[in-house]
């Protein structure tokens, strides 16, 4: 469901299985998210004869979309979010170098690199 | 504690932010006993993380504010309309340094504008020559970049691109002078070094804040008792309506009261109606200075959105300055262009997270995704136009939630005037021809989620019944009260607040002391 919601090709699954190892644990202490969670993947499941994972990913989407305003869904694509693009793991494939102060920031690393324009005149 | 809750001849100071921080070191070297209240913890510089969602729980404000109404906060964010900071130095410490002159015109809003149906224009109580020189004192005091000589900054990244943009469309007003963030070694601060999270608490001080600029001053007069995690619940009063005491919690929740002379609230524009509100009484049943009916009232935040041009060239926008450098041609009151007022196009960038938060809240799969992978082939851009005071845009009391302290939670309601909608439609066609203009395969766009410049809710006014303060701050109803923050705007002006809240507090100062040595308080 997360490669579906932040699809990535070129990012393997290690980071996406991340986020599903810290709302799981996030679920074991709260009895209400845990509950949310089972209801959501429930109802996803019943859709079809055949349970969801089972489906073509275009059928995927199409049922996920239909669940879009759902507490379920909107908990798992806020935290999802939340977690994914907040994985220092992930950054460098989107080119974001993450901190910079103890590398002496960007002053000699590149802060005006940009060649494909005239610098700023006068 | 330096100075004991029973001496009333101390003037106290609530928030330590630009209007209080700035404020409290003015008076202290003017030979006043200073007891400034902080409801936040006092940071180091090494306590602040290149970490944006770190620095966000470190920082911010996050006791509960409602948010109403039809803006983008009310939709988006209820629960967290306001970003501003909890912390000595208040919002100072995560804003990003842009620092530009009121001008003439904004002060006669009304005067200029004309009456808008469905706003509450008035003019500013004061001139602009009269502000002149207390703005010349503050560029001075935060090293503001083209003032005093201060050189301005090599551009980075995401400033050439909106330079070169806006210059191929025919822009003239284009500079990044402005900035209180060091070019060079200034006021025993450090040069920039290019950081890029200038949002997160400059890590070297090269920006100015009040926690290293203003309070440390402050201190070795030996006149300042800074009582941090201290909040304030409640102004006193004695039988004649002059203010007497403050009574304030710790970080426990053990109540105090301190006696004061004069009292100055800078809270910042939800916690100073808030407070005063909150210190009703018989003698004042809707609070403290609000005979005029306006506290709380006129509420305003700034026309935001936000626009990122997606380039088939890298970037790397985040590296530098968060906010290099604006776009001043719209900052004009042209109103052929459909609405009243102006605006500025601010570049600004904004880290991976924030940008997964930011730039479609609601967005998911391969469109959402897909935006995300040119994050570094992206420049950004911020409006930071005028909005109109509108009576029902404005911080109310909860009438049951109560925070932890029992007091009720504010509310902070706005109905976005069509003035606005038409600036931020025009904003959102000047940016994508400005991206365009430099090869640009696409712009989105994207509204601002929460207010980081809150003003306005406890204005100044000529007229006592308009408004709730004078032009030195100074409560109409209640001699001793001052309000010291962006509450007193009167308009919202479409410049950053910053700038003009430390002027307005030099004013203040100086204006206070006189009155004390006049024993006219």
């Amino acid at each position: 469901m997360l490669r579906l919601l932040f699809p990535h090709d070129a990012i393997d699954d290690q980071p996406y299985i991340a986020v599903v190892d810290t709302i799981n644990q996030m679920a074991a202490a709260r009895p209400e998210l845990s509950a949310v969670l089972k209801t959501g993947l429930q109802e996803l499941d019943g859709f079809q004869s055949e349970p969801w994972l089972k489906l073509s990913p275009t059928r995927q989407l199409e049922e996920l979309a239909m669940i879009e305003t759902s507490p379920f869904f909107q908990t798992v694509r806020l935290t999802g979010r939340f977690l994914f693009y907040g994985n220092k793991e992930v950054w460098p494939y989107f080119g974001y170098e993450g901190s910079s102060f103890e590398h002496g920031g960007y002053l000699h690393r590149g802060f005006n690199d940009l060649d494909w324009l005239p610098e700023p005149g006068d | 504690m330096r100075f004991d809750l029973s001496d009333d001849s101390v003037l106290v100071v609530i928030g330590s932010g630009a209007g209080g921080g700035t404020l409290a070191h003015e008076l202290c070297t003017r030979g006043i006993n200073v007891v400034l209240l902080e409801a936040g913890k006092r940071f180091r510089l090494g306590d602040f993380r290149n970490d944006e969602m770190f620095a966000y729980q470190q920082l911010t404000w996050q006791d509960k504010r409602i948010a109403t109404g039809n803006w983008a906060a009310a939709q988006y964010a209820p629960d967290s309309p306001t970003w501003t900071a909890k912390a000595v130095g208040g919002t100072t410490i995560p804003w990003n340094g842009l620092s530009y002159r009121v001008q003439a015109h904004e002060f006669r809003a009304r005067d200029t504008y004309g009456e808008i149906e469905g706003a509450s224009l008035t003019d500013w109580p004061i001139k602009p020559e009269a502000l002149a020189p207390y703005y010349d004192l503050a560029e001075a005091r935060m090293g503001v970049t083209g003032s005093h000589g201060i050189p301005t900054h090599p551009a980075n990244n995401n400033y050439k691109v909106l330079y070169n943009g806006a210059r191929r469309l025919g822009y003239k007003m284009i500079s990044n002078a402005g900035l209180a963030i060091n070019s060079q070694g200034y006021d025993h601060r450090p040069a920039c070094r290019q950081i890029g999270f200038c949002n997160q608490g400059c890590k070297i001080g090269a920006k100015w804040s009040t926690l290293y600029s203003e309070i440390p001053k402050a201190e070795k007069t030996g006149k300042l008792d800074l009582r941090t995690q201290c909040m304030a619940l409640k102004l006193e009063h004695d039988k004649h309506g002059k203010i007497s005491s403050v009574v304030y919690a710790d970080q426990d929740g053990n109540k105090f009261v301190q006696k004061a002379r004069v009292v100055c609230v800078a809270g910042n524009a939800i916690e100073t109606p808030r407070l005063l509100l909150n210190s009703d009484s018989a003698l004042f049943p809707d609070g403290l200075g609000n005979s005029s009916g306006q506290v709380g009232k006129n509420y305003m935040h700034h026309t935001g959105a936000l626009a990122f041009g997606v380039f088939d060239k890298p970037v790397h926008m985040y590296r530098g300055i968060t906010t290099p450098g604006t776009v001043f041609d719209e900052m004009i009151h042209q109103p052929r262009r459909g609405f009243a007022g102006g605006y500025l196009i601010e570049a600004v960038s904004m880290g991976l997270p924030f940008m997964a938060l930011m730039t479609d809240s609601t967005g998911w799969g391969r469109d959402y995704a897909g935006l995300l992978e040119r994050y570094d082939h992206m420049a950004g851009v911020l409006m930071n136009g005028e909005d109109l005071p509108r009576e029902q845009n404005r911080v109310s009391l909860h009438a049951t939630e109560t925070d932890q302290h029992g007091l009720p939670v504010p509310v902070v309601h706005v109905e976005e005037h069509s003035n606005e909608l038409a600036m931020r439609g025009h904003f959102y066609q000047q940016a994508a021809a400005i991206f365009e203009a430099v090869g640009a395969i696409r712009t989105h766009k994207a509204p601002t989620l929460s207010a980081t410049h809150n003003m306005g809710t406890c204005g100044m006014s000529e007229n006592p019944q308009e408004g709730v303060v004078n032009q030195w701050g100074q409560a109409h109803d209640i001699n001793n009260l001052f309000i010291s923050d962006g509450s007193q705007f009167t308009t919202s002006t479409c410049e950053n607040p910053t700038l003009t809240i430390v002027a307005l507090a030099i004013r203040q100062a100086e204006h206070i002391a006189q009155q004390l040595a006049r024993r006219k308080l």
